[in-house]
């Protein structure tokens, strides 16, 4: 056993219902460095911080802290307790509470007599350190603080010690609210002041930051380690070149017809605009759709994608898009945005359809199952019974429902928000039919996806990044190449 | 996401409020400047502060109790009643209602039960136990109880001493305590404190239990100030108690709550109620106003603290 | 057979009517009258229930606390338009059921120009309410219009007919709940707003609809309750706030929202008048209806496990 090794992970797997974020994952992290964790959309990046964290257990493989397995049962306040620490992007702190009294919640041996002095000492020696000049009063409180202060703190947080000394710090994006000169500051922390005997995992999408100060990088894909690089010989290219490699299960899928972009004046029928921006920007890309097209929005996850999406679908609110005719949504987070839990299958499905199935003034539950059935059986929705209640069926089928329930309406326009989430692959495989069928049928669709193979689907395609469009891209120049170049 | 820059003085507009409202009092009797006057202004304040208190502790951990000024009655019927017949029956009735708000808190979080609805149902036990013992107005309330809220300290009014000591001791106890900073951390972010390993239940047991507590504070006084016991006195006092707390700065969501603001808050409450009195206005009128007050408080806060804009309620 | 009984969770309540039946017919002298005369007060019972689970269904936190003062507002303004001539019982009806109609919509307005809490929102306007009941009819003398109270108490052997006209509109509602657009899109807002949103429903309009409907439901009960007491009162609609969230959590309506159950508030109407007679025949008073109800609304709670989010506004 290597004494050098300060935490490991092997064999580590992590399966969600149908998917499986983490497969079959070694990793090691030593004493002293700072490893990098980098990948696309998926990879298991965060679910591999989760699991580390002790958010939740794995579902096979072990944990090793210098060489012995993480107690059981394993969580938050006991991989805290190890030395093992973590930043988010989610706030961890009590928002209203100030910087020190934060201190003492997360550390709860800060009590008694002259504990507010050893809390602000703690966290104001840690931030001094980390970041010079930062200007926090720690009797402040968190949601006073600037976003980039916050963020400071939160930071700082990790590395301070009352009791326990730090083992390993994870910092998942932690530069995502700081500006230029605060980045730095902590980069140059890593590099230099950390201390010999910490560890510290660096998860960021910001290549050249991740190059910055770490001493080996790690590239995950689909929840596999494709490669270990020294960051010493490493740069952008090999990384994101190693991102890309392809799976080597991909069957190969009927291409979808490239729409060209529509030349002004040239307005055929096919090339009918059915999303028109209402105000074009000077020099920026436009957003548009037209009539029969699949457009796929690209990008890291969380870039602004979603939010693109909501503004369609409320287009009649806000003056950005004009649209023709109703917009229908197809939400990826099935649980708080698309599944009515106590409805059966055959209500779930006809909820924007009443009009359709209406006798006289009343419902009749026999025209919804007649709609039901023809879904049951186009999609194959695996259910005993179409009257159970939605929640008998498995995510995968639970996902099919709400493609019924968005198709059977009569909108032209079709927004998915990253649809496929969790499905397995079987039902994935239909999705795309389905999708492709109803494209033949003249519907259009504006597709968010996190995974690079359904981009193959699209026609054109928008890629994001910090929450703009960047890049647009169609035919032959939308390769994963093209798009990893872009996102990163 | 913007930020709006909080005033640094949570309690500046709870304060401003008070001097509102007392400043037409004094102009209508100017004898309220004097000692006597002072102690009578403010004595009512006393009770309405308590509960308000009562109300905080569970309003900073996102909960809320609709039975408190039920339960404010049904003390005054136990202290004017029960105790004056057998002071020891009297106080294991006190304690078992302590008892049972323990347990509520407690189940509120074991079981993910809605506060709404489970302290309505109560406030409807509470009632009834009042109506049981005390099915008239009437009462006998002891004497050392009248004396507590009554009796005359030289140059500052008991009621004001009592106010004073209850904003300053509620702050330490929020503020200065590790129970105190745990429970507004509970409010703030659920998940942190879960996750440094503190125990949830406990803080929830041990908030309901102040609530229950100054509930029956609350009761004590009012029944030493108005010697009565009648299971229909404080009934308005679950609203009044809320509107306090967020005129002085708490918010439904669980977390900001300042026990200066909300005492201020509890004092502007009980003049406005005053203030309508010495305008002529009838008592017929009193409720209505008041009504209307809370509504306008409560959607000037919403206006300053939350500009939503969710497309849908 | 028990696994349709727990599938359809109100045919509990018929059977609870029949045993409790059993037990009056055990300690009455005229049993059937007690059995007119509970099916009647259900009649209210059921008219409020339904009105109340409208609300309910809309989702957690929502709920109408205003509804007691609804009914006696409601009623006293019936009867002073009706002013004892059967030619006006129309007018009168109509008018009552508008004011109940505009408590509603007011309600609605607090709730989403105001953004208050729909418990606080009502709870405050309730505070209104009583004092225009107060302001307006206070020592109103008039009794109902003779045909009116014929209307009220007629019966066809020891079925009021006001009952079944009750029934039919509980029949009624039945099937706007479960067969009409309304009734399917504010299950959903219940269920899950958010994803009502996405699926194209007008969140805010049917709430609005839905509130304003829970004040006609408290108007009809104002203006038939007067009628059948021979004359409205400030405190006629007293004990329905209690009655109306208890027929609702009995009769197996989900209080998370997203689930109403007509059948359920039928069956719990009857059964707790049915109790209601029962207690009042072994001469225990209205102090124990209280404690009673309200302990049966925290089991009932308690028992059926409702997990609910916090919804604290």
């Amino acid at each position: 056993m290597n004494g050098d090794v300060l935490a490991e992970v092997r064999n580590l797997s992590k399966r969600f219902f149908h998917s499986e974020a983490l497969k079959n994952l070694d990793l090691e992290i030593f004493k002293g460095e700072t490893l990098g964790i980098v990948g696309h959309n998926g990879a298991g990046k965060s679910t591999l911080v989760n699991i580390l964290i002790g958010t939740f257990p794995p579902t096979g493989g072990e944990i090793l802290v210098e060489g012995a397995h993480v107690p059981e049962p394993y969580s938050v306040h006991v991989a805290n307790a190890l030395g093992i620490r973590a930043v988010f992007q989610e706030l961890s702190l009590c928002p209203n509470l100030t910087v020190i009294e934060n201190m003492k919640v997360f550390h709860p041996s800060l009590r008694g007599r002259g504990w507010r002095r050893r809390a602000e000492e703690t966290i104001m020696e840690v931030l001094d350190i980390l970041f010079p000049g930062h200007g926090i009063d720690p009797n402040t409180v968190i949601e006073e603080l600037p976003l980039g202060q916050r963020q400071m703190v939160e930071i700082a947080k990790a590395f301070t010690v009352v009791d326990q000394p730090i083992k390993l710090v994870i910092l998942d994006e932690p530069t995502s609210a700081l500006d230029t000169q605060r980045t730095g500051q902590l980069i140059h922390y890593l590099n230099t002041i950390k201390s010999k005997e910490m560890g510290c995992i660096y998860i960021s999408h910001l290549l050249d930051e991740v190059l910055a100060c770490t001493q080996r990088i790690v590239v995950l894909k689909d929840g596999k380690k494709v490669g270990t690089l020294n960051t010493k010989e490493a740069n952008r290219n090999k990384i994101i070149e190693l991102m890309g490699e392809a799976k080597p299960e991909i069957e190969e899928v009927p291409q979808a017809g490239k729409t060209a972009p529509s030349t002004n004046g040239e307005k055929t029928r096919m090339t009918r605009l059915i999303v028109e921006p209402l105000q074009t920007k000077e020099g920026k890309v436009t957003f548009r759709v037209h009539k029969g097209e699949i457009v796929g929005l690209a990008g890291l996850a969380g870039h602004g994608q979603t939010k693109l999406l909501l503004d369609l679908f409320d287009y009649q609110h806000n003056d950005e898009f004009h649209i023709e005719g109703p917009v229908t949504f197809i939400p990826g987070d099935r649980q708080t945005e698309g599944v009515f839990p106590l409805w059966s299958i055959v209500k779930n499905i006809t909820v924007q359809v009443y009009d359709k199935v209406k006798r006289l003034v009343l419902i009749d539950p026999k025209k919804e199952e007649k709609i039901a059935e023809r879904w049951k059986m186009g999609i194959d929705i695996k259910a005993s019974t179409l009257n159970d209640t939605i929640l008998s069926l498995s995510g995968g089928n639970q996902q099919k429902v709400l493609f019924a329930r968005c198709l059977e309406s009569s909108a032209p326009l079709v927004l998915m928000d990253d649809p496929t989430r969790g499905v397995d692959v079987g039902t994935k495989e239909e999705i795309y039919k389905l999708i492709l069928k109803e494209k033949e049928r003249g519907r259009s669709f504006v597709w968010y996806t996190t995974e690079m193979d359904e981009l193959k689907y699209c026609d054109r395609i928008y890629v994001f990044k910090s929450g703009k469009i960047i890049a647009e891209l169609s035919g032959s120049d939308a390769t994963e190449e093209e798009i990893l170049k872009s996102s990163f | 996401m913007q930020r709006k820059q909080i005033i640094p003085t949570d309690f500046l507009l709870p304060l401003v409020s008070v001097v509102v409202v007392f400043i037409p009092i004094v102009i209508l009797k100017p004898r309220v400047l004097q000692y006597e006057g002072l102690n009578l202004l403010f004595n009512m304040a006393v009770p309405v502060t308590l509960a308000t208190i009562g109300q905080l502790f569970a309003m900073t951990i996102g909960e809320i109790d609709f039975s408190l000024g039920n339960l404010v009655s049904l003390v005054t019927c136990i202290v004017g009643t029960v105790i004056p017949l057998n002071f020891s029956l009297g106080l294991i009735f006190l304690a078992g209602i302590l008892l049972i708000y323990v347990l509520i808190g407690a189940f509120l979080y074991l079981k993910k039960l809605p506060s709404i609805i489970v302290t309505i149902g109560m406030s409807f036990v509470w009632t009834g136990i009042a109506v049981t013992i005390q099915p008239h107005p009437g009462g006998n309330v002891p004497k050392f109880v009248q004396q507590i809220v009554s009796f005359r300290p030289p140059w500052i009014p008991l009621p004001l001493i009592y106010l004073g000591a209850l904003a300053i001791g509620i702050h330490v106890i929020l503020n200065k305590t590790n129970f105190g900073i745990l429970v507004r951390g509970l409010g703030g972010n659920q998940k942190a404190i879960h996750q440094a390993g503190h125990s949830i239940l406990r803080i929830q047991m041990g908030a309901f239990l102040l609530v229950g507590l100054f509930g029956i504070l609350s009761g004590a006084a009012l029944a030493g100030i108005t010697t009565s016991a009648d299971a229909n006195l404080a009934r308005n006092y679950t609203l009044l108690a809320v509107a306090s707390v967020i005129l002085g700065g708490g918010s439904f969501a669980g977390g900001k709550v300042s026990p200066v603001g909300a005492v201020l808050g509890a004092c502007t409450m009980t003049l406005v109620g005053t203030l309508l009195t010495f305008l002529k206005i009838s008592p017929d009128w009193q409720i209505g106003a008041q009504g209307l007050i809370i509504l306008m408080v409560l959607f000037v806060n919403s206006l300053i603290k939350h500009p939503r804009k969710v497309p849908y309620v | 057979m028990s696994n349709w009984v727990m599938e359809h969770k109100w045919t509990w309540s018929y059977l609870g009517s029949i045993g409790v039946f059993i037990l009056i017919s055990l300690v009455s002298q005229n049993a059937l009258a007690t059995l007119t005369a509970s099916i009647s007060f259900a009649s209210f019972f059921i008219l409020v229930g339904i009105g109340q689970m409208l609300v309910i269904t809309t989702g957690p936190g929502n709920i109408d606390l205003s509804i007691p003062y609804t009914i006696a507002l409601t009623g006293l303004v019936a009867t002073k338009v009706m002013n004892e001539a059967n030619a006006l019982i129309l007018p009168g009806m109509a008018a009552g059921i508008l004011v109940g109609a505009l408590v509603g919509l007011f309600n609605f307005a607090l709730i989403r120009f105001a953004f208050i809490p729909p418990m606080i929102a009502t709870l405050a306007s309730s505070f209104i309410i009583r004092t225009l009941s107060i302001v307006f009819f206070r020592g109103l003398q008039l009794k109902p219009p003779r045909d009116l109270e014929l209307f009220v108490t007629v019966r066809y052997g020891f079925v009021p007919l006001m009952f079944l006209m009750v029934l039919i509109v509980a029949v009624l509602m039945h099937f706007i709940l479960t067969r009409s657009t309304y009734g399917r899109n504010i299950h959903a807002i219940g269920q899950n707003i958010r994803a009502a949103w996405l699926s194209g429903i007008n969140v805010i309009r049917h709430k609005l609809i839905t509130y304003t409907l829970c004040g006609v439901f408290a108007g009809i009960t104002g203006v038939l309750l007067s009628a059948f007491s021979g004359g409205a009162t400030l405190d006629m609609g007293e004990e329905y706030m209690m009655y109306s969230i208890a027929v609702v959590v009995l009769g197996g309506s989900s209080i998370a929202g997203g689930n109403s159950n007509v059948p359920g508030i039928v069956g719990a109407s009857v059964l707790l008048y049915l109790i209601v007679n029962l207690l009042n025949i072994l001469g225990l008073g209205a102090n124990l209806r209280l404690i009673f109800t309200g302990i049966v609304i925290v089991i009932i709670i308690f028992a059926s496990g409702e997990r609910l989010r916090k919804a604290a506004g």
